[in-house]
């Protein structure tokens, strides 16, 4: 079983390595390889999942940003001529997503989670699946109620700071990465994920 | 930040630059400013501690999984389109 496909895996190891991965994946199907096809449409959903859940704060939505994000991986994956950008692709496939379903929002009233509303929650009434393996010891001692304070504080944060901390401290994207998934530069990036952190920092010692 | 060897706008400058220092991309010249600054004030150590302790968390606490029922949806969507797929190269 491969990573994404266990729901009870969490990704601790450093992520740097993961954008490699996305590229063999990519490679392999493009030599015809099924199952990588299979691997990385599943991990575009997740991918999209996360996103919708923890940036766009619209859980509820997170279903048509997984589609979007499985067709048009499914299109792509087998054209793309760098496998290396394919990550940062994918992340802005996402974000698109999120940002296309905001605009067909316009109308309605903005709805954002208050602290409570989303400490732990995932929109649809239930807590939050965070991924915690029996098998990984140092994952386990990690304290739920602490997690749940993280992802509701993280929700907590204007868009665009949500947004750098998500892709670069959750996800694990470099820095390049997250400035060409938000197309901003690398300076700015820094001064966002600095200014992110602070916040962060307030908004859990607060909660 | 107010530690008789720290001005406050020492303060202010190294907390502009704290989170290079904590992701590692700080000159050596810059860093060792810092750390002599972290010696003589408690306060900015106390930020820089906290802060660190905020990154830690974020990387450490794990992805959120899909939800069961969703991650049913998601494999049988994914099998129905490589199925789909399949057909059509068979034609």
């Amino acid at each position: 079983m491969t990573d994404s496909a266990d729901p009870n895996h969490v990704h601790r190891e450093p992520r740097e390595a993961e954008a490699q991965d996305y590229a063999a994946l990519v490679r392999a199907v493009q030599a015809g390889d099924e199952r990588a096809m299979e691997e990385l449409l599943m991990r575009a959903q997740e991918v999209a999942y996360r996103f919708s859940l923890l940036v766009c704060g619209r859980p509820e939505e997170a279903d048509d940003a997984m589609q979007e994000a499985l067709l048009k991986t499914y299109r792509y994956a087998g054209r793309i001529r760098e496998p290396e950008a394919f990550r940062a692709w994918l992340y802005r496939t996402v974000r698109n997503a999120c940002l296309i379903g905001r605009r067909k929002r316009v109308d309605e009233p903005a709805h954002l989670l208050s602290l409570h509303e989303s400490n732990g929650e995932d929109g649809f009434g239930r807590g939050i699946e965070v991924a915690d393996p029996g098998r990984d010891p140092e994952a386990q001692a990690m304290n739920v109620s602490l997690r749940s304070r993280l992802f509701g504080a993280l929700r907590q944060l204007p868009r665009p700071y949500r947004a750098v901390v998500f892709l670069r401290e959750v996800e694990g994207l470099s820095t390049r990465e997250v400035g060409k998934v938000l197309g901003i530069s690398e300076p700015n990036v820094k001064t966002r994920l600095h200014r992110a952190r602070v916040m962060l920092r307030e908004l859990l010692e607060r909660s | 930040m107010t530690s008789p060897t720290a001005s406050l706008g020492h303060c202010h400058d190294l907390l502009e630059r704290i989170s290079r220092y904590i992701d590692g991309e700080l000159p050596a010249a810059d860093r060792q400013e810092i750390e002599r600054h972290l010696r003589d004030c408690p306060e900015c150590e106390e930020v820089l501690h906290s802060l660190e302790h905020t990154v830690d968390l974020c990387r450490e606490a794990g992805r959120p999984g899909l939800p069961p029922e969703l991650r049913a949806r998601a494999a049988a969507r994914v099998h129905q389109l490589l199925a789909r797929a399949a057909k059509r190269k068979k034609r």
